[in-house]
């Protein structure tokens, strides 16, 4: 019996199991809280890029690809013009012939005066600040003749007139005796090129003449017939000239960002657009809307309270083939708590003349690019975990 | 006088047997004069670095997990280890026979199963959840599953070469059931705003005993078919392991046993292997279209990105192969003192080293008090520290006509969850439970 002579010793060793028994404050069965809140340094998720988009397919997301289209309209290479091709006169040979004094001898023929108007829609682009440059206005002629022809005149070019501004003569200037060859059709025989300045609006020909050879019916292959023809060509290129007068507001009403749910403190995105468009833009008002319902169950959308969206978004101008690189950032951080749900967006966007050297011509390929498009997340992601 | 066999009873059904008849040290079987014939010993060994408070946490008069928002990630990720790793073995010895030879060796067949398995995972993985990717790069090469199940035949030899030294050793032949091994020689992450990173090579190894897993079009294991039988049949595996052990009995009272346990492994042949290997990059969704943002393309797109990860991550089917798998490797120590005023009552101490392949290994040192009734019982009670804390252990036996019965518990502290047995600290954990046949 001395083995039950130790009963301290037994007694220890009977509880020692004991030890290893639950621990009432771990009994996970009462449930255990399984919201967990991810990443609470930071953490940052690359979103990726998004592939150029044109300024047509811009234009054309934003609504006013139409309007734009009624406006000005895009040459064989892309670049937005606003072209003018007016035929002014056209008399036939016969006609012609049978007008002059002495049909069989060298004359003169006398063409009405001519007014008319070139860019007219370029003055609704100039109220956006958009300028036409370069621009250019030609005379034409077509001779059905198989001899040579002349024309003499006088082009005065002016400007819209406006309140603040009477119109403007640009271009003033007399040509003599200029030749169009045998059988030309719609032959250029004067021209006007311009960088710069004022848009040309209306365009007066004056004392324009039409020097004959004799015998027309004899050199006219259509017996009489032939068509002589004068008009005139005008093309300007679309370029933002100074910044646009107002900030374009724009409103994003359909975001339903659910943030709520995932109790975010602080969300940045960065990026940079790669930019060929030849204009500043700059996010110079950005806020975030939710939901708000009145009384009666009306819902609108009003900027939200307690989140500061802070936009550092200047995309510099960049020309068609060299685009330039703008980083961006969006900064959106709850003032107090987490940001809320955020049902829309309401930004305003300042658009710029575009800064440096270099084509500024817009052309509808020209194109922008969102790339590297990340975001960090601080503070942490909360999810609610099923019990 | 009834309280006190309560008591020894309740020590003892919970408790281990002492080494008599060992399957430990073959060496301790030299001092065995009679035969024996073990007709079951089952051991379940279970050994965790990090428990379960690591993860829970009270918070606001509840529980909640590492991952909540009050729990700061100082007292989420200050609680884990380099690599968390849990650890089970079961030994199931079926049928041992020892006898006493007709020189003064001792004899000793075995035969059983052992299963294993364990899971590792960086402490990186953890961070990443908690604090996010602001530590990158990281290194989750640690990463490890696998699990086996094998049956042993032994047979052991222990010689008392002197009246004070024998030397004993044990030879294994081990047939491979099963065993399924997942190892990541590479294991990288690179995260940060602009891009991830993947980095990965890794073997998939599982043995095709019974059926070999589906090769998809592209090459890729398909886990949802499954066609044939393996190469190899039972077994999948053949290994050899090696027991040492010697016992020193310096002096009156005094003893000393070491051993060296499972110096070899399984040359397993894994029928279903697979390679996943590869870098992945993810910058993003690349080049989206306007007509892209909406939310039905959007998810097509991340789709993608996911199908681009899996042919990275997913294992692509090898031939199958033969692996060398080493078994955990276990050194003991052993030194006992009877006292001399009562020499049925001894001092213990003990030391063990166990090294793993895929995480740390585990070494504990203990004190302790044996009280020995030869023909009647025993008892033994120790305690220590090692990699896992504070262990604490009781072990005995009881002598019943022909029959011992033994039994030994081993524990840490700190509890377990209610009734889910999960233990909230770090841990070693052993139940064993055996009788033996004495022949007299």
């Amino acid at each position: 019996m001395k083995v039950f002579g130790h009963p301290v010793l037994l007694c220890l060793l009977a509880l020692s199991p004991l030890w290893s028994c639950g621990n009432p404050d771990y009994d996970v069965s009462k449930g255990v809280d399984r919201e967990v809140t991810l990443f609470s340094d930071e953490v940052g998720v690359p979103l990726g890029d998004i592939a150029p988009i044109t300024l047509k397919s811009l234009f054309e997301g934003a609504g006013i690809g139409s309007a734009i289209t009624m406006v000005a309209s895009e040459d064989e290479d892309g670049y937005l013009v606003i072209e003018e091709d007016k035929s002014f006169y056209n008399n036939y040979t016969m006609l012609l012939y049978s007008s002059m004094p002495d049909p069989t001898a060298p004359g003169t023929f006398a063409v009405d005066d001519y007014e008319g108007t070139l860019g007219s829609n370029a003055a609704l682009l100039a109220a956006f600040g958009f300028a036409m440059s370069p621009q250019s206005f030609c005379l034409y002629a077509t001779n059905p003749l198989t001899e040579e022809i002349a024309v003499s005149g006088k082009v005065t070019l002016s400007s819209m007139e406006l309140e603040e501004a009477p119109a403007e003569t640009l271009v003033s200037e007399e040509y003599s005796a200029l030749k169009v060859p045998a059988a030309a059709q719609k032959e250029v025989f004067f021209s006007v090129e311009r960088s710069g300045g004022k848009t040309f609006y209306a365009c007066k020909l004056d004392n324009m003449k039409l020097h004959l050879p004799a015998d027309m019916l004899t050199k006219d292959t259509d017996g009489g017939m032939g068509m002589f023809e004068l008009g005139y060509r005008y093309k300007g290129f679309a370029q933002l000239a100074s910044d646009f007068p107002a900030p374009i507001p724009i409103d994003v009403n359909d975001l339903s960002l659910p943030l709520a749910a995932y109790r975010v403190k602080e969300a940045r995105i960065r990026a940079e657009i790669s930019s060929e468009i030849p204009m500043t833009l700059e996010i110079s008002s950005l806020k975030a809307l939710v939901k708000q319902t009145d009384e009666d169950g009306n819902t609108t959308l009003v900027p939200a309270e307690g989140v500061r969206v802070s936009a550092d978004i200047s995309v510099a101008s960049g020309t068609y083939g060299n685009p330039v690189v703008s980083p961006v950032e969006l900064l959106i951080e709850a003032v107090e708590g987490t940001i809320p749900d955020i049902d829309g967006l309401q930004l305003e966007v300042a658009i710029k003349a575009p800064t440096g050297e270099g084509d500024r011509r817009m052309n509808m390929n020209e194109t922008i690019s969102f790339n590297n498009i990340r975001t960090t997340i601080s503070g942490g992601i909360t999810l609610q975990g099923n019990e | 006088m009834n309280k006190i066999l309560i008591l020894i009873l309740a020590a003892l059904v919970p408790a281990a047997g002492i080494q008599a008849q060992s399957t430990g040290n073959p060496a301790e079987n030299a001092a065995l004069e009679s035969g024996f014939l073990r007709v079951g010993d089952f051991s379940n060994t279970l050994r965790n670095n990090v428990g379960a408070a690591s993860f829970l946490f009270h918070s606001g008069g509840k529980l909640v997990t590492g991952l909540h928002s009050s729990i700061s990630d100082e007292e989420f990720l200050g609680g884990l280890k380099p690599v968390n790793s849990l650890y089970s073995q079961i030994d199931y010895n079926l049928f041992s026979y020892g006898w006493k030879g007709t020189a003064r060796g001792y004899h000793t067949v075995e035969v059983g199963l052992r299963t294993n398995y364990g899971v590792s995972v960086p402490k990186e993985v953890f961070q990443i959840l908690k604090s996010g990717t602001s530590q990158s790069p990281y290194d989750l090469s640690s990463f490890r599953a696998f699990g086996n199940l094998f049956a042993e035949l032994a047979y052991g030899y222990a010689l008392p070469l002197t009246d004070a030294l024998s030397l004993g050793g044990r030879v294994k032949l081990l047939a491979g059931l099963n065993s399924v091994d997942i190892t990541a020689r590479q294991f990288a992450l690179a995260a940060s705003e602009d891009k991830y990173t993947l980095d990965i090579d890794a073997d998939i190894d599982l043995t095709n005993r019974n059926k070999k897993i589906g090769v998809d079009d592209e090459g890729f294991l398909d886990y949802t078919s499954f066609s044939g039988k393996g190469k190899l049949g039972i077994p999948s595996g053949a290994g050899l392991a090696l027991d040492f052990g010697l016992v020193w009995k310096a002096f009156n009272g005094f003893s000393l046993s070491a051993s060296v346990l499972d110096m070899g492994g399984i040359l397993w042949y894994y029928g279903n292997a697979g390679l996943s290997s590869g870098t992945y990059t993810f910058e993003g969704l690349e080049d989206l279209s306007t007509d892209e943002m909406e939310q039905d393309k959007l998810a097509t797109k991340i789709k993608e990105a996911g199908e681009e990860l899996l042919r990275v991550i997913r294992p692509k089917s090898l031939d199958g192969r033969f692996r060398l798998k080493g078994l955990p490797l276990s050194a003991k120590l052993n030194a006992a003192y009877a006292l001399p005023f009562w020499e049925r009552l001894s001092v213990d101490a003990s030391c063990l080293y166990t090294g793993y392949r895929f995480c740390a290994p585990y070494w504990e040192a203990r004190g302790g008090l044996s009280l020995d009734y030869p023909g009647l019982c025993s008892l033994a009670v120790n305690a220590g520290g090692g990699a896992e804390g504070f262990v604490y252990g009781v072990a005995g036996s009881v002598d019943f006509l022909a029959f011992r019965l033994y039994a030994r518990y081993e524990n840490g502290v700190g509890g377990v969850i209610p009734y889910e047995d999960i233990p909230l600290k770090a841990n070693h954990k052993l139940f064993r439970i055996g009788l033996v046949y004495l022949i007299k």
